[in-house]
């Protein structure tokens, strides 16, 4: 057929072409949402398996303590050792006083390379494994203390860890 | 007089072009929009998933700061650098406390203080189970003694 001298029998696979077009871009687009989807699983998963790794390595710190007491300048001198297998990162130190009432933030100044106060480390105080560090503190009192535990010293990780120990305790028999 | 037969027939070609191609296009645009919000969702959905499996906070320590008032220092430890946390209910004792939202927010590595108010007085050497629970739906518990 004849029109204006244009075949409409030339036209014939154009429908062809388009449905396959059409049947591409459907295509196209489920597997953009498949991957899409597939991603999005993977990158949770990776989460997942991130905050495992990092809970196991929380609980694999370990720390021991000693320390020693300069009763005529109410020094507190704290060793900190890490005996875990992974750096660790002290992020804070807090010193609870116990002496008056119930246990209460004792703000001082702690002593590391920086003179820090005792609220925040920035940036948080390295320590490799087997090696240790050195903190004091200036509480004062602290020389009069009786009985159990009348300070409580928390060393906090970055990793959540909290390691308490408390003042009077045989561990500050001995030397830093 | 001319026929006008071959006229019709373009102007019914055109006309349903037209018609398929303007439906066509709705329809991609729907398609794009609902795809584009399930997609937005999912991935919002995800998100939240990821941050609460990241979230990780800790009671460090408790101090009385009244006769029914106490005060918490909370550490966010979470393994993210920029993951905050949000503070939506205390629970002591199964009973709710009040707290100032100003202070709800618990920054990365900070250990930070929270006052909550409870509903009775605080009785001297009781034992008193503290339920912290932030707005993922993370929580963390402690026990302390009033002493």
């Amino acid at each position: 057929m004849h029109i204006h001298g244009y075949t409409l029998r030339s036209r014939r696979g154009l429908g062809s072409i388009l449905g396959g077009a059409f049947l591409l871009l459907i295509m196209l687009i489920g597997y953009t949402i498949y991957t899409f989807s597939i991603q999005a699983i993977n990158d949770q998963q990776q989460v997942l398996s991130d905050m495992r790794a990092y809970d196991i390595e929380r609980s694999r710190e370990a720390f021991k303590i000693y320390g020693k007491l300069e009763e005529s300048t109410d020094h507190l001198n704290v060793s900190i050792q890490n005996i875990g297998p992974m750096t660790t990162n002290i992020i804070w130190i807090g010193i609870w006083d116990g002496t008056q009432w119930d246990y209460s933030l004792t703000k001082v100044q702690v002593w590391n390379e920086k003179e820090e106060t005792w609220d925040a480390f920035n940036p948080p105080i390295i320590i490799k494994s087997g090696s240790y560090k050195k903190f004091g503190a200036t509480i004062p009192g602290v020389s009069e203390g009786v009985g159990d535990w009348t300070y409580r010293l928390q060393f906090l990780t970055d990793k959540g860890t909290i390691y308490e120990v408390g003042y009077p305790d045989s561990r500050f028999s001995r030397a830093p | 007089m001319k026929p006008r037969r071959g006229v019709s027939e373009i102007f019914a070609s055109l006309t349903v072009l037209i018609i398929v191609s303007v439906l066509g296009v709705m329809l991609y645009n729907i398609s794009i929009g609902t795809m584009t919000d399930q997609q937005k969702d999912l991935l919002n959905q995800l998100r939240f998933e990821e941050q609460k499996a990241m979230e990780r906070f800790e009671i460090v320590s408790v101090e009385y700061s009244g006769s029914n008032s106490i005060r918490l220092w909370l550490l966010n430890y979470s393994n993210d650098e920029n993951l905050k946390i949000t503070i939506s209910s205390i629970y002591v004792n199964s009973q709710q406390a009040s707290f100032e939202a100003t202070n709800r927010i618990i920054e990365k590595n900070i250990v930070s203080p929270i006052t909550a108010n409870l509903q009775f007085d605080l009785i001297l050497n009781n034992s008193y189970n503290i339920l912290v629970v932030s707005e993922r739906g993370v929580g963390n518990a402690y026990t302390w003694i009033y002493s």
